[in-house]
């Protein structure tokens, strides 16, 4: 399976209509890919279909907003009224928006697109779009929900964030289609609501793609979750960790751990996940590539017995080249340096 | 003794690969874009392709006649005296 195709997979799905499960053969399509055909496709609809849009949005000109609300609830559907409020001007829609009953605009959302209808959405008050994305929530309308997300006020995201929990909050996130976006509402949640997330995708089996969401963040933001990480139990801490080893993801895992506290450091470094003379070898490749020689002494202190055992099995202390660049950039005393490399039974350099 | 079918693996293979470049071509057809733009499907048997291009077909099919549905309950639901000025806008819509 491609890295990230699965939730693309939910995404095209919900634009075409269909169970997920019916479009499960694209898993070897990758992502990217599946991104663009669903933008062509969100596309297609509006420039085939854009004159009669335009249409419609004229004719809405004619009769008052809260009898226009009424009409369009009744007779013309949520799919095309979500299609024509894009194209009406933002002050005529946000007018007939607030005579619409949350329930409606909650059957819209899956056919508004979010470029079209964020300046309307920043017109209406904070209580409406809270309403409507509790509605979505309680439909499990995650990937609605998540699409939406660049189109709410950041008030109105911080008070719905507040009314759910770790897990509706990471299914959100995992749909959230702009990195940017996604760093909002990670700027929005407290440290206890970052645990809960943590925990959340470690027992709900979301942590795959909750570390690809750490791609996607800031090295600040993806420090905080990481530091939460370190907060959990022992049994939560370890499937993190696995789940980063599994997904060959130091590189983005090291320069979040290389800024946590000395005291939370043995915390996420012994686990069993990583007392494994292979996953040292790619922690110690990845951080001579992001150049964090200095932070291998720290790693290096904090391990137990067991995974110092493991480090001293590892492949990369017989090589005369690997060795030679610890030598040289772990730490500022060769003399200590080179101690812990013979005591590690590194290869003489 | 070596037979020449006219049909050896590699016409079959390359048939299949026809086929597949034909369904590509359709689903970007469908949704207005260059063939090029979808290469990462080829990963998909020429099943799964048609498979996919019917989804599509299908879901714009539907919002199709969910749009025309649509337009023709609005206009009896307006109020009967902006019936007409209605039907003026919508021209052969309405």
């Amino acid at each position: 399976m491609h890295k990230g195709s699965r939730l693309e997979i939910a995404k095209l799905a919900q634009v075409l209509a269909v169970d997920p499960a019916q479009l499960a053969f694209l898993d070897s399509v990758p992502a990217v890919t599946i991104r663009s055909l669903r933008h062509e496709v969100e596309l297609t609809t509006y420039r085939r279909h854009e004159s009669r849009f335009d249409r419609l949005a004229a004719v809405s000109k004619l009769v008052p907003p809260s009898v226009l609300a009424a009409i369009v609830q009744k007779s013309m559907g949520a799919q095309l009224t979500a299609r024509v409020a894009g194209a009406m001007p933002v002050e005529d829609a946000v007018k007939v928006a607030r005579h619409l009953d949350p329930e409606f605009i909650a059957d819209m959302a899956p056919s508004l697109d979010p470029r079209r209808i964020g300046p309307i959405a920043a017109h209406l008050s904070d209580e409406l779009i809270v309403e409507v994305g509790r509605l979505l929530l309680r439909r499990r309308q995650y990937v609605t929900a998540g699409r939406l997300v660049p189109v709410i006020t950041l008030s109105a995201l911080e008070e719905l964030l507040g009314l759910i929990g770790g897990t509706e909050i990471l299914q959100i996130a995992l749909y959230v289609d702009d990195p940017k976006d996604l760093e909002r509402v990670v700027d929005l949640l407290g440290d206890d609501r970052i645990f809960d997330i943590v925990q959340a995708a470690a027992i709900n089996a979301h942590l795959d793609e909750a570390v690809m969401l750490l791609e996607a963040l800031s090295v600040r933001q993806a420090a905080r979750i990481i530091g939460q990480a370190a907060r959990q139990t022992d049994g939560v801490r370890n499937i993190v960790i696995d789940t980063v080893a599994r997904n060959h993801t130091w590189d983005v895992i090291l320069p979040a751990l290389a800024l946590q506290p000395a005291e939370l450091l043995p915390l996420l470094a012994n686990v069993p996940a990583t007392a494994d003379p292979v996953v040292m070898a790619e922690v110690l490749a990845c951080a001579r590539k992001l150049d964090l020689g200095p932070w291998l002494v720290l790693l290096m202190v904090s391990l137990d017995d067991v995974h110092i055992e493991a480090l001293s099995r590892c492949d990369a202390l017989q090589d005369p080249d690997r060795v030679g660049w610890l030598l040289e950039n772990v730490g500022t005393s060769r003399r200590l340096i080179r101690g812990m490399l013979r005591d590690l039974g590194a290869v003489a350099v | 003794m070596d037979v020449d079918s006219g049909m050896g693996p590699a016409d079959g293979t390359s048939a299949l690969a026809g086929q597949n470049t034909e369904v590509v071509a359709s689903i970007a057809s469908r949704v207005g874009a260059e063939p090029e733009a979808f290469d990462g499907l080829s990963a998909l048997d020429t099943g799964q392709l048609w498979q996919l291009d019917a989804a599509i077909a299908l879901a714009l099919a539907v919002e199709e006649k969910n749009i025309e549905s649509g337009i023709a309950s609005a206009l009896e639901a307006l109020p009967w005296p902006v019936r007409g000025p209605a039907r003026a806008i919508l021209g052969e819509l309405a």
